[in-house]
Order: C-alpha cells, then structure tokens, then sequence
C-alpha cells in the first residue's frame, strides 16, 4: 500500500492514501471461485478446493477492506487530471470509464462463448418457431423498461445539474422502480422457464436438445442480470444520499458516475436481447 | 437550445457549459427501434427474408441503439477525444473474438 503526506491536519502531517491490496484479494478470490466453477464436474476435488479458496479469499478481502475503512484510511480520489492526456478530465469518471471497458472485455468473452456454442452445439431453437422457449412479448416489455430507466436516470443528472432537487429525486426513484421491475420480470420469466418449458443450464429429461440453449441463455443474462443488481445496490445508495440532501448543483458527480454503469448495463441488453431472443442460427 | 452555466463536479473552479440535449428524442429512437426489431423473426419469416440478413439488421441496429446511448446517455459525444477513444481499445477485442468464432 502506498500512501504520501500531502497536507497538516492539526499540526499531524495527514497520510493521504490512495491504493489498497483488498479490491486485489477479492479479485484473485474471484478467479479462484469461478475456475473451481469450471473445474466442478470434470475435477470436483480441485474445484471444490478453489471454490472453498476463493470464499476464503472473498471473506478476507472483504473484512481487510472494512477494517482499513474502520481505521481511517481514505481511498477517495476527487478533482481532475491536470496533465495530458487526461487533463481535465475527473479522476473517478476515468476510473469508472476504465472499470467500463473491463466490463466490455468480459461481456465480449461471454458473448463470445455463447456464439460458440450457438454455432457448434447440436440444436438452436428457432425465434419464428412455436417451440421457441422464451417469451419475446414479456421480455420486449422487459427491454423498454430497462431503455426508460436510461432515460430517467439521465434526466435525473440532468436535473441535479441545473439544482432542481425534486425531480432529481423523482428520476433517481423512477430509475430504481424501473430498475427493480426489471429484475423482477426476469426472476418471473426464469422460474416460468424453469418449471414450464424446461429450459435449464444443464441436460434435462423432458427437452435434453435446450440444454445447449440453456447454458449459453443463463450464463449471459444470468450475468447481466446480477450487474443490474449490483447497479440496485448502487441506485438505492444514490436514492438515499439524495433525500439526505447530498446531491445538488455543485455535487453531482456520483450520480453522473452510477449512471454511466447504468447506461452501461443498457447497453449490454441492447445486444443481448436480439442475440438470446431474436436471432436463430 | 438553453444554454447554464455551472461549477464543475469534483469542486473544480471550472465552469462548463451545459445544453440542453435530447435525451428523449433519443429515448424515442431507441423504443422505435426495438419495437420494429422485435417484430424481424416473424415478419422476417412471413416476407421471405433470409435468416442472415435478418441476422445483419438486427446486429447493425444493436450497434446503432448502443452508440446512442453511449454519445448521448453516457455524454462521449461531449467528452474530451482521449475519453472518446477509451472504449474503443476492447472493441477491436470484440472483433478479434466474432472473427475467431466465425472461422470455426
């Protein structure tokens, strides 16, 4: 950990920190769990070792990162770059843009996998086909939710920006309603296509031929759908810090930055949807 | 277009200028758009039109809705060009991976 005194705070020097090893210990407990995930059925002892690892990991890196936040230590980054080439631009907007573009890289990779198997695995079933075993109405609705929860959240910024507290209010809550429904409508959809169409990950008696579509449909929005979830957690945050009064004219930038992981989250479903919903092979 | 001025976030003596944009024109787009695509698999069907080329515009109308919303929802249409370019590093990623995957 590095850390730079920087300024006197009650004739103390003040170490000012900016960098911790406990988002790293959760990272590494990630790639421990999700290996062990992958491992699980064709080596379930090397992957239950992992996967017990990586909840070890989690559980550390989590409790590590609280206990230096219980001891003072400060991770916030404020102000902007004054050197090129990013110069002027906010120093937590560019790490959430950078956070962004990882998201790209994995989301590509899932997408990826999932076009693999669309082109190797023995069926695909076909969207024109009654035997189509999502519903495209239910899930269309799904889509102009989560495109006006866009809209609202932007309005929402937009309305900080100009100082109108109310409406910021009433956007930010219209974006976690709509956030919310969604993930509703899609808990819904998966227990309907569980129970009546069979669709499952894996192989199952009554339509083994879906469990190729199952695995790549459940891996995708299962994914998308725990970053809506994580974006929840986010938009409640804001919701609240905004009825304590935190948000306004000169302080908005958490909105502006949760909001770009909203839009984010959109856009990952723009594709999505046409790719598990739409498009045969 | 209303034109405001305000002190930047972050606390920098920075005034910016902000315009009024069209977030909900682009709203509508994007709820047009993904009317007419859900509609491809069976009208596509109904009027003869091949599977690929379905395939071709309902991707080409993906990318489209997303660039909206990344020049407009997200502001990389106001951005300075080095905040522009940032996204576009993974996108030759995606290509190498569809190019691969095509292949095989």
């Amino acid at each position: 950990m590095e850390g730079h005194a920087t300024e006197h705070h009650g004739g103390e020097p003040r170490e000012e920190h900016h960098s911790s090893i406990w988002p790293f210990v959760v990272a590494l407990a990630g790639g421990f769990a999700f290996s062990g995930l992958g491992l699980f059925r064709s080596e379930p002892l090397y992957g239950v070792v992992l996967i017990a690892l990586g909840i070890a990991f989690l559980v550390a890196g989590i409790a590590g990162w609280i206990l230096q936040d219980l001891q003072g230590v400060s991770f916030e980054i404020r102000g902007r770059f004054e050197e090129p080439p990013f110069a002027g631009i906010s120093r937590r907007k560019l790490g959430m843009w950078l956070f962004i573009v990882s998201e790209i890289f994995f989301f590509s990779g899932l997408i990826a996998g999932g076009l693999a198997l669309r082109a190797h695995g023995e069926h695909w079933p076909d969207p024109s086909s009654p035997e189509f075993p999502l519903n495209i109405p239910l899930t269309a609705v799904n889509t102009f939710i989560l495109i006006t929860s866009s809209l609202t959240m932007v309005e929402a910024l937009h309305a900080a920006q100009q100082g109108k507290v109310a409406q910021m209010r009433a956007f930010l809550a219209a974006t976690l309603a709509l956030g919310v429904f969604f993930v509703s409508i899609q808990l819904i959809e998966y227990w309907k296509l569980f129970n009546e169409e069979f669709l499952t990950p894996w192989p199952n008696l009554v339509r083994p031929e879906l469990a190729t579509f199952g695995t790549a449909f459940y891996a995708q929005t299962g994914f998308h759908g725990a970053h809506v979830t994580g974006g929840l957690l986010g938009l409640g945050y804001l919701n609240a810090m905004a009825w304590k009064g935190r948000y306004g004219k000169d302080n908005h930038e958490a909105i502006e930055l949760v909001g770009l992981y909203w839009h984010f989250v959109d856009i990952v479903w723009i594709f999505l949807f046409p790719l598990m919903y739409l498009i045969g092979r | 277009m209303a034109t405001a001025t305000h002190a930047a976030p972050g606390g920098a003596a920075a005034v910016v200028k902000e315009l009024k944009r069209p977030y909900v024109l682009v709203f509508a787009f994007l709820a047009v758009v993904t009317f007419v695509e859900v509609q491809i698999p069976t009208l596509g069907t109904a009027l003869g039109i091949s599977a690929g080329l379905q395939t071709f515009f309902l991707l080409v109308s993906a990318a489209i809705k997303a660039a909206m919303v990344g020049l407009y929802y997200m502001h990389l249409r106001y951005e300075p060009r080095i905040l522009k370019l940032l996204p576009l590093g993974p996108l030759a990623f995606v290509l190498a991976l569809l190019i691969v995957v095509m292949l095989h």
